[in-house]
């Protein structure tokens, strides 16, 4: 995307935070919370002009679904009114060009929906191989939207894997022992940040996108999980029970500076960076409902 | 909060919306029992007045909750680390930080076993206790050839002049994508044994699943009773017959449990505390283990809160069971292991806090457990050989864990508990003794788990 595309995105987000006015709540480092039904949401992700949120939610006992909301008048609607089934993870390329999401299928448990926005929503799709109930989940869209990186419980365990964005050219990126899940794509496109289990419970490891150079960032004796790279590439927010329940934390690229970013007795999970990086959009438990809420950076 | 089909008369707010029954205080109800049925007393004394169970359909992965393996290889122990509950010695999964801390309230058994490893045929021998003596449902079986569920016993042996002896939480007949659990009710005592059945929403609205038929029938209308009698005739001519009889046989014990007179208090969860909603949480699940406190409270013998209706979780039918047979370790992080950590645990303190730990009996458990050995999809599959349950209130010393599965989780290796086991202690507990048993010819040869006791 171009500077000028960053630019106007930020001066689109600051002008919609205002409008909401939330100006005051985010001076004082309050929670702005974003939607107010309580449903059991998971997975946001920005769409790609910055202007509204997708997420997946419980709307009805036999239906999760992925709803947008509209960040200038917090209007929701249903982005996928025409499927019935499951969704959940909504990913956008940063062009806007496809969307994608995994859908509920039967046998094949959950497969990866590719949807290409300027070829009239032509729909392509991925069926993992790894036999009956194999699933795709936690997509993420190289910075070049050429790819989208994801999680493939198929042939060997839970594992990193990546397709191109016409679901062919399956690449596998990890094989290692425990399981490989949540990567995110870093910006510069060189890098990926995942969990893994491979040394005990979940922590947070580095690695090349070809699925070289693996490094790990945290030793946590409880999980640390959901990574994601901040739009400037410096910082990763997780999600980690290393506090007795989930919290979002925040650390440099490099697994230093670890600093914590909510202190609820609740849950704070499915971290995602604001686009100009100065919040982080969560899903946070508050007296039993589940609401998306933008914190700040600490 | 009652919603009579599709009616609901009143919100989680507290505002009234077709609010067609005008519902007193207590009542009596004449629905308790089948017609026929012989009030059998409880001149026995019982620890526990109510039976809680708490239903995890599908199979709860034991390593991921109550029986962590952490020494187990790779391919077994999976991705959680363990916490160290208050019980010495004694780690649950990291999934489970509340219960952890509640770990003196309850006792964990980690050596039952089922004898089948299909759903249905599993649910209902840990519903019963037995095996259909013509195979159940997954060996070319018949429905109605179970023996009663625990509930059906209960309810028989000690009905309820005020709301039914069983009623099971969920927004249809549990079972799989395939049907329904045959074990689930009355069995060879017939469908008049059956649990009365009722749906509770995430916002705590109450509905009864049997009434969605009567679709179109406003609050005034229900006095009238020519409306009634034909949207009855529009039901009976959509249904066949035997699916009347049955269906008719539901609608005139709900009719009669509504229009008693205030019965719906029990059903009424505008009525708690927001701090108690809150504490629940605001899911399904939640808010019907909240209303199961409520029955339980309210006198009914036996109430089964379900996890859901159906076991699976990712077919598009399908409403969040526990059957992971993929994503076992994304689920249990994202959903599974943390609602029911705050559900349970809530409920636990609930029923502390009221007292009614001391005459509830409180179980919580599932059909089987998951495979150790990790499948070559990255999850778990069915695994009956060696499971968990948990025990709570009447009659349990807390704070036990009871049984010893191998280092891997496969087998047990000390004694296996089995369903008929479940059973007997629940009936026991609940002031069913050997002889009343013998009477009912109920769950006869098997013995108490006086481990637990």
């Amino acid at each position: 995307m171009s500077s000028c595309n960053s630019r106007y995105r930020l001066l689109l987000i600051s002008g919609l935070l205002t409008w909401f006015g939330a100006a005051d709540d985010l001076v004082a480092g309050k929670p702005l919370r974003l939607t107010s039904d309580g449903k059991r949401k998971l997975s946001p992700a920005y769409m790609p002009e910055g202007d509204a949120i997708a997420y997946s939610v419980h709307e009805v006992p036999n239906q999760v679904i992925i709803k947008r909301l509209k960040l200038a008048d917090r209007s929701q609607d249903v982005l996928f009114p025409n499927d019935t089934a499951h969704q959940f993870d909504a990913a956008f390329s940063s062009d806007g060009r496809y969307w994608s999401y995994c859908r509920s299928a039967g046998v094949r448990q959950l497969i990866l929906v590719v949807i290409d926005k300027r070829d009239n929503n032509r729909e392509t799709t991925f069926l993992p191989s790894g036999g009956q109930r194999s699933t795709v989940r936690s997509l993420a869209f190289t910075p070049d939207n050429q790819r989208i990186v994801f999680t493939l419980s198929g042939e060997r365990g839970l594992q990193i894997a990546s397709l191109n964005v016409g679901c062919q050219d399956l690449k596998h990126i990890t094989s290692s022992e425990g399981t490989n899940y949540w990567p995110s794509v870093s910006p510069d496109g060189k890098r990926i940040v995942f969990s893994s289990s491979r040394n005990g419970a979940y922590d947070i490891y580095v690695m090349t996108v070809n699925g070289d150079s693996v490094r790990r960032l945290t030793k946590s004796p409880t999980r640390d999980m959901r990574p994601v790279w901040s739009p400037d590439g410096t910082q990763i927010a997780f999600t980690s029970a290393r506090d007795g329940n989930y919290e979002i934390y925040v650390m440099a690229a490099d697994g230093t500076n670890l600093r914590r970013a909510t202190h609820h007795s609740e849950s704070d999970d499915f971290p995602t960076w604001q686009p100009d990086g100065r919040k982080i959009l969560t899903v946070a438990q508050r007296n039993g409902r589940y609401d998306l809420y933008l914190i700040d950076v600490p | 909060m009652i919603d009579i089909g599709s009616f609901p008369t009143r919100d989680c707010g507290g505002l009234t919306r077709r609010s067609f029954l005008k519902i007193g205080a207590a009542l009596p109800l004449a629905c308790g029992l089948p017609a026929g049925a012989k009030s059998l007393g409880a001149a026995e004394q019982s620890a526990a007045k109510s039976v809680l169970l708490v239903w995890l359909g599908g199979g709860p992965s034991h390593l991921d909750l109550f029986d962590p393996k952490p020494k187990a290889p790779s391919q077994f122990r999976g991705p959680f680390a363990t916490l160290q509950s208050h019980v010495p010695g004694a780690h649950f999964s990291e999934l489970l930080p509340r219960l952890a801390q509640r770990s003196k309230q309850f006792s964990v058994i980690r050596t039952n076993i089922n004898h089948e490893g299909g759903h249905r045929p599993a649910s209902s021998i840990a519903l019963t206790g037995r095996q259909a003596p013509d195979g159940g449902e997954d060996r070319g079986g018949k429905p109605g050839q179970y023996p009663p569920n625990f509930g059906s016993i209960l309810a028989r042996h000690r009905p309820s002049s005020d709301l039914p002896g069983f009623i099971s939480l969920a927004r249809g007949p549990i079972g799989d994508g395939v049907g329904p659990v045959w074990g689930h009710g009355g069995g060879t005592w017939g469908k008049g044994y059956d649990p009365f059945m009722l749906d509770c929403s995430r916002s705590g609205q109450v509905s009864i699943p049997a009434l969605k038929l009567l679709e179109g029938l406003s609050p005034l209308r229900l006095s009238d009773r020519r409306a009634v009698l034909r949207q009855l005739d529009r039901a009976r001519r959509s249904l066949d017959s035997s699916q009347f009889q049955d269906w008719d046989e539901v609608y005139r014990r709900a009719y009669s449990l509504l229009t008693a007179s205030g019965a719906s208090q029990a059903f009424d969860l505008s009525r708690e505390s927001e701090q108690t909603r809150n504490a629940y949480g605001h899911t399904s699940f939640g808010q019907s283990a909240l209303l199961g406190r409520r029955l339980v409270e309210a006198g009914v013998p036996y109430v089964q809160v379900n996890w859901s209706q159906y076991v699976e979780v990712f077919f598009p039918f399908s409403d969040y069971g526990w059957d992971t047979h993929s994503d076992n370790f994304g689920l249990m992080a994202d959903w599974h292991g943390p609602l029911l950590d705050r559900v349970f645990a809530a409920l636990l303190d609930d029923l502390g806090d009221r007292g009614l730990l001391e005459t509830t009996l409180v179980l919580l458990m599932g059909e089987f457990g998951r495979t150790p050995r990790i499948n070559n999809i990255g999850s778990r599959d069915h695994w009956p050989h060696c499971f968990f349950t948990v025990w709570a209130g009447a009659g349990i010393q807390p704070g036990r864990i009871i049984g010893e599965s191998d280092p891997r989780g496969e087998h047990p290796l000390t004694d296996p508990v089995t369903p008929d086991m479940v059973g007997t202690t629940i009936l026991e507990l609940a002031g069913m003794h050997t002889a009343r048993r013998a009477e009912m010819d109920v769950l006869q040869g098997s013995r108490v788990i006086h481990e637990l006791l």
